[in-house]
């Protein structure tokens, strides 16, 4: 099961690269935790409810002065780099996008090759939910004489732990 | 500002922009290559054009589908039958929400609409919150390019503005520093502002989902904070289904920036539900203004446009002029053909349609293959139908009728050689070799910036009928 | 083999000489080469300014006489065998019968490098550079060409054997020259413009002379770099393929 995949996790991080966001695979959530908690340190944290993102922050912070966002993703899509994710109880909105690094734990078998497939699971039958948001790296601007420049609005910087459950 | 078109173009070279323009359109090659190489590049243009077509030729049907399904997850749907109808509809849903000052994120849609100004008008602040809408706003100009407004200005010029609103300098090369000014001077509006209003990429008739694409994160503010969310759409931009809004969301990234997804996709169903924290109300408005009726006619293909920029990138005209000079909002290639269309029998943006060579590197870059030069060709007939040029009319009926026929196109080239006998040669200050500084009518346009060669004296159908008779 | 030479107004009235080398090549190719003597223009003037009437019957006269012959109709031109082919079924769209005359007429035509790569199988034909021998060639690719008929790399193979010179790559070769017929009369400071990007980076690649395929194209670069007295030459690739071909 992982060899078959392996190909797929591979496409997936040289894609995240090429957007300058950061792929850790771990063995576990345990081990996704840990690495988690090395990224994080003292640094105050706006994190979701997610109980997989239990035991990472040590100080917690309102999304606006927080510096981590702390988010679960729901879905990755290899050919793009881009992590997919619905916002919901406990999943806010401000936690998803303020602070300006972000940390998202993303389970491997989450991973699928097309945004199309990435969707498909997301809005399986009925409305689905109202806001979901495929985040491919930091956010950028180039509208200054091209040059690129990592986050503005969004995080600047985006580290996406993968693990197996 | 309101209405497409601002004021007449101005033809000419910008070279203020030229440096600029340049940069831009090498990084959108990069881009281009880039493209090609990840994907089969015509595979994927013939499917986005597919799934554009399929849209645009069931549009009344998948329109009522969208609306009733956005209806359905509690969202409120406004048809717009005209531009003033749309800012008319979104004035009272900010002014019913209590808000003298909204969030925007970047809408070609709400700019031809002039959206700004109704707001400022029932004195509601509209901020653009795209750093370069931002920038433009701040400086009172109109946006120059479908993805990068500001694509005109130099860094000097963006740190002397931050400079005047900060109330201390600015290193024009220090760009992150500029960035974070824009993203602290913004964040406050985010979280104070009552109705944030974005624009929309495609909607899912399926679902009733709208995704809006971004690369800065300003849309998913817009989006989130404010309690009301309103998203104009032109009613084109609908397409059926899940596959196709996920197809068209990766070929615009792939056409603009060469890259396989935007920075961030959102996908909006309805206000929010189930414990999401995000907007209470969502206002989704449908603007026609011209779009319908262009169904069923040469120009229908015009409205699968995915507003990618790259027609702007390809296009040699563009990259000399920019887009101020245009006078339009929407500029280009696709601004040159849209305009136009959407103003329909009016005749307001039809020297547009003169903007071009016909090279059709705009048809090349499409990621939706539409014929823009085939366009451009019908737009001009049909300016010429409804408003004449007596003079260019009488010269090309009197051409038309000379060269249908042998002995008239021998007859005009014997003229011409006689013509340019030693007298108009003399007349004409012609080099011996057959080149001239000046030329008569209809041709003076030329040697206004070139020297034009002369007819030859014994044109090639003669040199044969007296070598090879016959 | 046979062929009808299409040889195009402004070769006819400006660059006869094209005209003549035209011949002598395909003839030194070993096909015989008629010269349908009633032809005109194909409109394309009209066409592109907005004068459809006008466009068909200058382009209803070019079917008549070319549906008259037989065989393969061959242009030094890509520009005037993109308007048969494509844009004549559009301005006779409603006409049926001259629609299936302009159809069967389209198909015959051919743009003479891709005639001589495609049709005749010559990678290469020889020629020379008419100049000092060392020079520096950059190629530009007509827009109707690279674009319209997909044959834009023809020429470039073919100048590849021309002996006397070297081809030299040029930035963004791709950019229209800014000729485009009556847009060239209609908006001068743009056309302009446009001739002195593809100069300019004609120049700084080293270039010595710009050759294509377009006599438009050339006319308007020439006349541009006449003007600005700039010494880059500026030739038909028939002049280098076939330097001293007369009738």
């Amino acid at each position: 099961m992982v060899e078959h995949d392996q190909p797929q996790v591979e496409l997936f991080r040289e894609r995240l690269e090429q957007v300058d966001g950061r792929l850790l695979e771990t063995e576990s959530l345990a081990a996704a935790r840990a690495a988690a908690r090395a990224l994080v340190g003292e640094a105050t944290v706006a994190r979701w409810a997610d109980h997989e993102l239990d035991e990472i922050a040590l100080i917690e912070a309102p999304a606006a002065e927080a510096e981590y966002s702390l988010i679960r993703a729901d879905v990755a899509v290899a050919a793009s780099g881009a992590i997919g994710f619905a916002h919901g109880t406990g999943r806010g909105r401000a936690a998803g996008i303020l602070p300006p690094r972000q940390i998202a734990l993303l389970a491997q078998g989450d991973l699928v090759a097309t945004l199309e497939q990435a969707l498909a699971r997301l809005y399986g039958s009925g409305p689905g939910p109202s806001n979901v948001v495929f985040v491919a790296g930091p956010s950028r601007t180039s509208d200054i004489e091209q040059r690129s420049i990592r986050g503005v609005h969004a995080p600047r910087e985006l580290d996406v732990i993968m693990f197996r459950p | 500002m309101s209405g497409r078109v601002i004021e007449p173009p101005d033809p000419r070279p910008d070279p203020a922009v030229r440096a600029n323009l340049h940069r831009a359109a090498a990084s959108w090659e990069a881009g281009r290559a880039r493209a090609h190489e990840l994907v089969d590049w015509e595979t994927w243009r013939d499917r986005a054009q597919a799934i554009r077509a399929d849209a645009v030729a069931n549009l009344p049907e998948l329109v009522d589908r969208l609306e009733q399904r956005v209806i359905e997850v509690g969202g409120h749907v406004h048809r717009a039958a005209t531009a003033a109808q749309a800012n008319a509809v979104v004035t009272e849903i900010c002014a019913a929400a209590g808000a003298s000052m909204v969030v925007k994120g970047k809408s070609m849609t709400t700019e031809e609409t002039g959206l700004g100004e109704a707001l400022a008008a029932a004195e509601i602040t509209a901020i653009e919150t795209d750093l370069g809408e931002y920038v433009v706003q701040q400086l009172g100009q109109r946006p120059s390019h479908i993805l990068a407004p500001a694509v005109h200005l130099s860094a000097a010029q963006i740190a002397e503005l931050f400079g005047r609103l900060a109330g201390h300098s600015f290193d024009p090369d220090d760009t992150r520093a500029l960035v974070a000014y824009a993203r602290g001077a913004l964040r406050e509006r985010f979280l104070e502002a009552q109705v944030g209003i974005t624009g929309v990429n495609f909607a899912v008739a399926e679902s009733g989902t709208l995704a809006i694409v971004e690369s800065e994160g300003n849309v998913r503010l817009c989006s989130s904070l404010p309690r009301v969310h309103i998203a104009v759409m032109g009613i084109e931009k609908v397409v059926r289904d899940w596959a196709g809004a996920a197809h068209l969301v990766g070929m615009v990234s792939l056409a603009a920036h060469g890259k396989p997804a935007p920075a961030s996709t959102s996908f909006v169903t309805g206000p929010a539900r189930g414990g999401d924290d995000g907007p209470g109300e969502l206002h989704l408005v449908l603007l026609d203004d011209g779009r319908s009726a262009l169904r069923g006619t040469e120009l229908e293909s015009a409205l699968h446009c995915i507003r990618c920029g790259a027609c702007l990138y390809a296009c040699p005209v563009y990259r000399q002029m920019g887009g101020h000079r245009y006078g339009s909002v929407y500029t280009g290639p696709i601004g040159a053909v849209i305009t136009p269309a959407l103003e329909g029998s009016g005749a307001e943006g039809s020297k547009l349609a003169e903007l071009s060579s016909l090279c059709g590197a705009c048809v090349e870059a499409c990621p939706v293959k539409i014929p823009l030069d085939d366009q451009l060709v019908a737009l001009r007939a049909a300016a010429r139908e409804r408003d004449p040029r007596r003079a260019e009319a009488a010269v090309f009926g009197a051409w038309s009728r000379l060269w249908s026929r042998p002995g008239g196109y021998r007859a005009s080239a014997a003229t011409s050689g006689r013509a340019l006998g030693p007298l108009w040669r003399r007349a004409l200050r012609a080099e011996p070799h057959g080149w001239a500084p000046r030329a008569p009518f209809p041709f003076a346009g030329w040697t206004a910036e070139r020297d034009v060669r002369l007819p030859a004296a014994r044109p090639f159908h003669r040199r044969w009928r007296e070598r090879r008779g016959g | 083999m046979r062929v009808q030479l299409f040889v195009t107004c402004l070769v006819d009235l400006l660059y006869p000489e094209v005209g003549e080398r035209t011949v002598a090549l395909l003839e030194r190719l070993g096909c015989e080469v008629s010269f349908p003597a009633a032809q005109t223009c194909c409109g394309q003037p009209a066409a592109n300014s907005g004068y459809p009437d006008d466009a068909r019957r200058v382009a209803g006269h070019f079917i008549d006489v070319f549906a008259a012959t037989e065989g393969p109709i061959v242009a030094p031109f890509g520009s005037c065998i993109h308007m048969v082919r494509h844009h004549y079924p559009r301005l006779f769209a409603d006409d049926h019968e001259r629609l299936r005359l302009a159809r069967a007429v389209g198909e015959r035509t051919h743009e003479l490098a891709g005639f001589i790569v495609s049709e005749l199988g010559h990678d290469e034909v020889g020629g020379r550079y008419p100049g000092p021998a060392g020079a520096t060639i950059a190629y530009h690719a007509e827009c109707h060409l690279l674009r319209g008929l997909g044959g834009g790399e023809h020429p470039q193979r073919l100048l590849a054997g021309v002996a006397g010179c070297e081809l030299v790559e040029v930035e963004r070769a791709e950019l229209c020259c800014g000729f485009g017929g009556t847009f060239s009369l209609k908006l001068p400071a743009l056309s302009a413009a446009m001739a002195d990007e593809k100069l300019d980076s004609a120049l700084r690649a080293g270039a010595d002379a710009i050759v294509s395929t377009d006599v438009g194209c050339l006319m308007h670069l020439e006349g541009r770099a006449r003007r600005r007295g700039l010494g880059l030459r500026v030739h038909h690739l028939v002049d280098l393929l076939e330097p001293s071909g007369a009738l």
